[in-house]
């Protein structure tokens, strides 16, 4: 899988869990949307983070959905460090 | 959430900490809705945050505090202050004819360590496994603990309830020398099972008195060692070590949720240490100290959630500085430590190799 190909898979299963986890449909978040002003909690970057853990086989860090702040940023960081491995 | 307010003020923050508007993270129902919504079971976790008294609020954090207070009161403490003056003396001993020593793991986490088991009433020899269940379940107050923690956290858990149950149904350990113990005291009225929750708690709430002592040593390493010397004269060292404690405490910050009218509740990040550092306003402090309390700092917190063991964990600093320095006055650092502790609200060295002398 290239890696574009590999971040396109992570953004859609990103914005299916966000779009759980905050309710609403994931073809309605922007991914440049701040999301905390999406309203992310912290219950939601601990049980997202981990949830991305376990499909993409990445340590993710709790905190870098508050860091990064958008999906795109988050897709960007997460994307990094599956290319590292 | 918004984001995190910060204010450097040692009496702003003790203000945000006794306000009746700002509360503490609510880790029971944060840990309950975490449960429900991954459906992975964490029945130990949810047991410990019922009785994690920083984290706890309500009728219950009063029943409970005062219940641990009774054990914290300056009677009991009078009555351990001679043997936690003897575990430090043993501890040092255990340096002698050495050239060199790691202080964190050869010196503070031993002393520390020992006074604590024995007021509790746990066998000092289980200590290496009672800090390696400690330290993992710490993830528990980190502000955003990961998944992949969960699982060992509540096996550590699990091992160290099962541990603490069996020296609460034995007799107190021998180490303890017949003095009043935490688990073995029956006067307070707690349940056999709130015991043996708190009891795990306050040994873990005592992991940060061990990471400020290696805070201190490394204060007092900085300094010269004729300033030391005020750690050996009864009438200045408890000043002393107050603005050591001010001047090195572990706990970074404090999370608060404000909450009331004037908007949407907001996190706020109450910086206790830096904010108790700056209290100094840069003076040395281990200089011109003579009053006792006369630093106003906030490195116990302040307000309701204000460390119960705060006067515990000042005689388990002062007699382990007096005990080293007495010994090892020149004591000098080798090099910087390798690493700091990986916690965040937390920090303190991994190791803090020095020259004996």
């Amino acid at each position: 899988m290239t890696d574009a190909a590999a971040r396109d898979e992570l953004i859609a299963y990103l914005l299916e869990r966000l779009a759980e986890r905050i309710g609403c449909d994931p073809s309605g978040i922007d991914r440049d949307a701040d999301l905390i002003e999406l309203g992310i909690r912290s219950i939601d970057a601990v049980l997202i983070s981990g949830e991305l853990e376990d499909r993409f086989g990445v340590e993710i860090e709790p905190v870098l959905l508050f860091e990064c702040r958008t999906v795109n940023r988050v897709a960007d960081s997460v994307s990094a460090s599956l290319s590292r491995r | 959430m918004t984001a995190a307010a910060r204010t450097m003020d040692v009496n702003a923050c003790a203000s945000v900490l006794r306000s009746r508007s700002s509360d503490v993270i609510d880790l029971p129902a944060f840990f309950g809705q975490l449960e429900a919504a991954s459906a992975t079971p964490i029945p130990n976790i949810r047991e410990q945050v019922e009785r994690l008294l920083f984290f706890l609020g309500g009728e219950r954090h009063i029943e409970l505090r005062r219940a641990s207070l009774a054990f914290f009161r300056p009677s009991i403490l009078a009555m351990w202050q001679p043997q936690i003056a003897r575990c430090a003396e043993d501890a040092v001993a255990l340096l002698d004819g050495r050239t060199e020593a790691d202080l964190v793991a050869d010196f503070a986490r031993i002393v520390a360590g020992d006074v604590v088991c024995r007021m509790i009433g746990l066998p000092a020899a289980g200590r290496e496994d009672f800090d390696l269940w400690t330290d993992e379940a710490r993830w528990l107050t980190e502000p955003l603990p990961p998944m992949r923690r969960l699982p060992r956290i509540e096996t550590a858990l699990g091992e160290f309830a099962a541990a603490v149950a069996d020296a609460a149904c034995a007799s107190p350990p021998p180490e303890s020398e017949g003095l009043p113990t935490f688990l073995h005291q029956n006067d307070d009225g707690l349940s056999a099972e709130d015991r043996i929750w708190l009891a795990m708690s306050l040994y873990g709430a005592s992991s940060v008195t061990r990471h400020t002592l290696s805070n201190t040593i490394m204060t007092v390493a900085s300094l010269p060692p004729e300033r030391r010397s005020a750690l050996l004269e009864p009438e200045r060292r408890m000043a002393a070590v107050e603005r050591l404690i001010a001047a090195s405490t572990s706990f970074q910050f404090l999370i608060r949720e404000r909450r009331g009218e004037a908007g949407p509740a907001a996190r706020v990040e109450v910086p206790i240490g830096p904010a108790s550092a700056e209290a100094l306003g840069g003076a040395c402090p281990l200089g011109g100290a003579s009053v006792a309390g006369s630093i106003n700092h906030v490195a116990f917190g302040a307000g309701v959630h204000k460390c119960l063991g705060a006067e515990l964990a000042r005689l388990i600093i002062a007699e382990a500085l007096t005990a080293l320095v007495r010994r090892f006055p020149r004591f000098a650092p080798l090099w910087p430590p390798s690493g700091f502790e990986p916690y965040v609200m937390v920090t303190s060295p991994i190791d803090f190799v020095c020259r004996l002398t």
